[in-house]
């Protein structure tokens, strides 16, 4: 579990890859398109085994034998698959000097949401002193990981260090033949993060914190795997309030989770992709399929998200609480503007026995926007005793965007008690006036009050990331007032 | 031929029918239409259709109708309710279920002017292998209007109940108050219940919302009963029956008793 | 310091102020009594800036500034506090977090530097001493699960904090016990300057036992048709409002 040397510094001044490559082609890029050679040309630039080869090929046949789903409440673009580049070297970024060749639009979001000045620079770009920042940082958190057991590396490197943990849990939540976009990401998935937590341990850090310093560019196509073993205990976040661009519009990710007996896996996500402008041109679109399987007895696996980006957000993190006494929470706020669309939501799967799952959904749209909540709580017939509160409200800012709610309650079992409400209103007027009377302006209350309506969701946050969350949605709501 | 498949029936303006119409369906008829004149007010019941039929109501300015649908035999179906409210009208719709071979029930409701309303309520008590389905889309085209939707479903045996319920708001229609609410108790193994409460919402200045619960007997009350000397299916059969309460007694006096009767007979098969 | 000069206004088209003229100045506390339906609460709302109401014709000077052009966030700023009558729960808002919002506004506007975060809490654990409020509440959110008397005692918590140039407290003692009453007018009573202001309007004249006004203005089918001393109020206690209105006829 060591990377050479070679690698860190190549990671943080960001050096052209330079693994061999024996091929026709010389370049590090492979060209556009999608058949079968691509397939095999991206896991053999990964030097993968066999097995992992075969996943790819099962999966990339798999997936020319479905069409793109088109059920969402989403006006979805015709995406050509064959216009993509689905492997490319991780692109040497521009490094500036210094923070003042930076775009000061960013400069002043960066500030806004509080992000300390040595994180900005690694996001704009700015050359890091190698030896004083990733390096020793890095360096110290794994090691104080690697103390406990845990394994916590890049999906290539679990693949190649760790191939039997790989081989025994990837695709065994999310199937490469579940959706669309997960046969897809099965097949040309670049990389992403595998995480393994022994019997018994309490991961001693968020990964949240290594994760942000951590974090090697953005995947188009990531993977991850988290595995927390009996009794342990993990905190994960992905994503940042950091607005990030990425050349690539489509991003279908793949997260998989497994907890065991006495396992509580808690992930948080904060996505702010690029939206697109106010005019909804550009903007990324970000379709993930994330699952979490509470396998063992008395697992537990808790969703965070704060959803501010995107120009289209399609995802439900689900949980399949199959062994008996398991829970599940899914918190979610998803926050819509100018031309965003998002079609988000849940899926609780309530298969063993006294399971229970608690749903909080906030949506919130703005300008023109159309947010929608799509869940589903399902007690089979041997669920018995299955417990599940879903309260789904949606606030509307101005009159031109919309909000939805399509639940789906299925119930086989006459001991589950299945309870769920929504509402939809706009902001109170009666709030409004109220911090205004207080001289707090317009925009300034409205940010107050829509914060004030996703506490419940921000509270379930780690700390640092709840305040920055909070600032983000003040940000993200600029513009709604006027 | 296609003349003799429609029937229709208006009720003048300005009348009013106190006592409850019941429908009469000419064989090989498919499909009904009722207008209700401005002002006036009625109640409407069918009964026991058991074939394919269509149901559409006209409501004009101020009308007030009520239709009370029966399916107290067994019998298999597809019913439509399509119906078009004018300013200030106002349609209750209840609909009794207790003998569904296979029932599909679907209410189409285009709220067109403001100041109407709308209420609608089923109750369905199901058990063997009895089957129902049903299908409802209220758009409220015009704000200022009400809507309140309310399903009731008492399951046992291996009985089956779906129910997809859309509330759509377009862009425009401020001030719209629209809710439904779902209670679903299952009283046995096989008994299932699937539930789709929707809300499209375009509009800001509304009040929308929905509620849906699957579970169980206040376990309390049930004891409490119990303690009083009441056997526990006695004390069952009466706490549903309370669930249904409020719908019954919306129900007009002659109605309320007969139909009653048929929903505690019917219960008496749940437990 | 504040001037009203014949203002007329009306809610959805219908009349409400039917031509009320009013002079406050420094240091000075009125009261305004009136029947129910007078127009008392609507005058409150005219001058806090609810958008809800169309002025019709007159004007109101404050600080020199033509009021009525200003929004209700820089009404605030300026100095104006409004006490309601039904305080809003806000969910989710810390009250300290509103508060760092409001104070900051307010301090801004007056060219003062922002507080420290020491400071701020000095402040805000002696403005919770004095309406004897929990400071635990303070993490609460806005007014949510308050008790009637909580709630008002938050209002004058939060008019502790902010120190405005007027006050206007609108029905500040509907829904109070004798000992939230006595709590509350004790926390506006020591907030009283020769530099600040009160409008005080109630129905009761029990308040204006405890906060003692030097003028007594009644309020009647939007206007004001009698204007005395602290006497006034006592009178319209034993008389009731039908003696005003009789000897207006």
């Amino acid at each position: 579990m060591s990377e050479s040397r070679n690698e860190i510094i190549q990671e943080s001044t960001s050096q052209p890859y330079k693994y061999g490559f024996v091929s026709a082609l010389e370049s590090d890029t492979l060209p556009k398109g999608l058949n079968e050679d691509i397939v095999r040309a991206i896991s053999a630039k990964k030097q993968e085994p066999d097995f992992m080869l075969e996943f790819r090929l099962k999966a990339f046949r798999h997936w020319q034998t479905l069409a793109m789903p088109r059920w969402a409440h989403l006006t979805l673009p015709d995406i050509d698959f064959q216009d993509i580049i689905y492997y490319a070297a991780p692109k040497p970024r521009k490094t500036a000097k210094s923070m003042d060749e930076i775009d000061p639009e960013l400069r002043r979001t960066f500030s806004r949401l509080g992000i300390p000045l040595e994180e900005q620079k690694r996001l704009a770009g700015v050359a890091v002193d190698a030896v004083m920042d990733s390096v020793s940082v890095k360096t110290t958190f794994r090691a104080e990981l690697a103390k406990s057991g845990i394994i916590f590396c890049s999906f290539r490197e679990a693949v190649r260090e760790h191939p039997d943990l790989v081989r025994k849990y990837m695709g065994s939540v999310v199937p490469y033949s579940d959706n669309y976009f997960a046969a897809l990401n099965s097949a040309v998935f670049s990389d992403g993060s595998f995480c393994y937590i022994p019997k018994g341990v309490r991961c001693p850090m968020e990964l949240s914190t290594y994760f942000r310093i951590n974090a090697a560019g953005t995947g188009q196509f990531e993977r991850t795997l988290l595995v927390a073993d009996e009794g342990s205990y993990v905190s994960y976040l992905e994503g940042c309030t950091a607005p990030q661009r990425d050349e690539n519009q489509l991003h279908a990710a793949v997260v998989e989770l497994v907890a065991l007996s006495g396992a509580e896996i808690k992930y948080s996500t904060v996505q702010n992709w690029y939206p697109g402008d106010k005019d909804g041109k550009g903007g990324i679109f970000n379709f993930v399929t994330k699952r979490g399987d509470c396998r063992g007895d008395h697992s537990r696996i808790s969703w965070t998200q704060v959803e501010t980006g995107s120009a289209i957000t399609w995802k439900y993190p689900s949980t399949i609480l199959r062994g008996d006494y398991a829970s599940s929470e899914f918190y979610s706020v998803a926050l819509t503007n100018n031309f965003q669309q998002a079609d988000t939501g849940t899926k609780m799967i309530h298969l063993g026995r006294h399971t229970s799952s608690r749903i909080v959904s906030k949506g919130i749209s703005a300008g023109r926007s159309q947010n929608s909540y799509r869940g589903l709580v399902y007690v089979a017939p041997g669920a018995e005793n299955a417990r599940n509160h879903s309260q789904c409200d949606s606030l509307l800012i101005g009159d031109k965007c919309g909000a939805h709610t399509f639940p789906v309650m299925r119930v086989k079992n006459r001991t589950a008690v299945v309870e769920h409400e929504a509402t939809t209103s706009k902001i109170n007027e009666d709030q409004l006036f109220y911090c205004k009377q207080r001289g707090i302006g317009e925009e300034d209350a409205i940010g107050l009050i829509v914060n004030g309506y996703a506490r419940e969701v921000l509270n379930n946050l780690p700390m640092e990331f709840a305040i920055e969350a909070q600032k983000l949605l003040q940000i993200s709501l600029e513009g709604t007032v006027g | 031929m296609t003349a003799a498949k429609q029937m229709e029936i208006k009720i003048p303006a300005h009348r009013t029918e106190k006592a409850p119409m019941v429908l009469v369906l000419p064989a090989g008829s498919t499909s009904c239409k009722v207008t209700a004149g401005a002002g006036s007010r009625a109640i409407v019941c069918i009964r026991n259709v058991n074939r394919d039929f269509s149901f559409r109501f006209d409501l004009k300015k101020n009308a007030s109708l009520t239709c009370i649908l029966e399916q107290t035999r067994p019998g298999s179906a597809i019913y439509r309710h399509t119906c078009r409210l004018a300013t200030g009208s106002e349609m209750r719709s209840i609909a009794i279920f207790t003998q569904c071979t296979d029932i599909r029930n679907s209410y189409h409701i285009d709220i067109q002017e403001e100041g109407s309303s709308l209420s609608l309520s089923s109750l369905a008590v199901l058990t063997g292998r009895e089957k129902l389905a049903q299908n409802i889309l209220c758009r409220h085209n015009a704000g200022g209007a009400s809507s309140m939707q309310t399903f009731k479903h008492l399951l046992g045996g291996a009985a089956q109940a779906d129910m997809v319920g859309r509330i759509l708001v377009p862009a425009g229609s401020q001030k719209t108050e629209a809710y439904q609410q779902s209670r679903s108790i299952l009283l046995s193994e096989q008994a299932s219940v699937h539930v789709e409460p929707q809300l499209e919402i375009y509009a800001d200045d509304v009040k929308c919302s929905h509620g849906s619960t699957v579970g169980q007997l206040d376990k309390d009350a049930l004891f409490y009963m119990q303690q009083r000397g009441i056997s526990p299916e006695e004390a069952t059969r009466m706490l549903l029956e309370a669930e249904l309460r409020h719908e019954l007694d919306s129900l007009p006096p002659a109605l309320r008793r007969v139909l009653g009767a048929k929903v505690s007979r019917k219960l008496k098969h749940l437990v | 310091m504040l001037e009203i000069n014949n203002l007329h206004a009306n809610i959805d088209g219908t009349p409400i102020l039917k031509g009320i003229s009013l002079r406050v100045s420094p240091g000075e506390v009125h009261a305004i009594m009136g029947p129910n339906g007078s127009g008392k609460s609507t005058l409150a709302s005219v001058l806090a800036g609810r958008s809800e109401y169309t002025v019709t014709s007159g004007s109101v000077t404050f600080m020199g500034r033509d009021l009525l052009a200003l929004p209700a966030e820089e009404r605030a700023r300026l100095g104006i506090f409004l006490g309601f009558q039904y305080p809003v729960e806000i969910p989710g808002v810390s009250i300290a977090n509103f508060m760092k919002a409001a104070v900051a506004a307010r301090r801004a506007a007056m060219g003062l530097p922002e507080l420290t975060p020491a400071e701020f809490l000095k402040q805000m654990r002696a403005a919770a001493a004095l309406v004897e409020l929990d400071p635990k509440l303070i993490k609460r959110a806005v007014n949510e699960g308050f008790s009637g008397g909580e709630k008002k005692r938050n209002e004058i918590f939060q008019m502790a904090m902010l120190k405005p140039a007027l006050s206007i407290l609108d029905e500040t003692d509907s829904g109070l016990d004798i000992d939230a009453l006595r709590i509350v007018s004790q926390g506006v009573n020591q907030l009283r300057t020769p530099e600040n202001a009160s409008i005080v309007i109630t129905h009761y004249q029990r308040l204006l036992d405890y906060i003692v006004p030097d003028v007594v203005h009644v309020l009647y089918a939007g206007r004001i048709v009698m204007s005395g001393g602290k006497e006034l109020a006592k009178d319209l206690e034993t008389k009731g409002y039908d003696w005003i209105i009789k000897s207006l006829n």
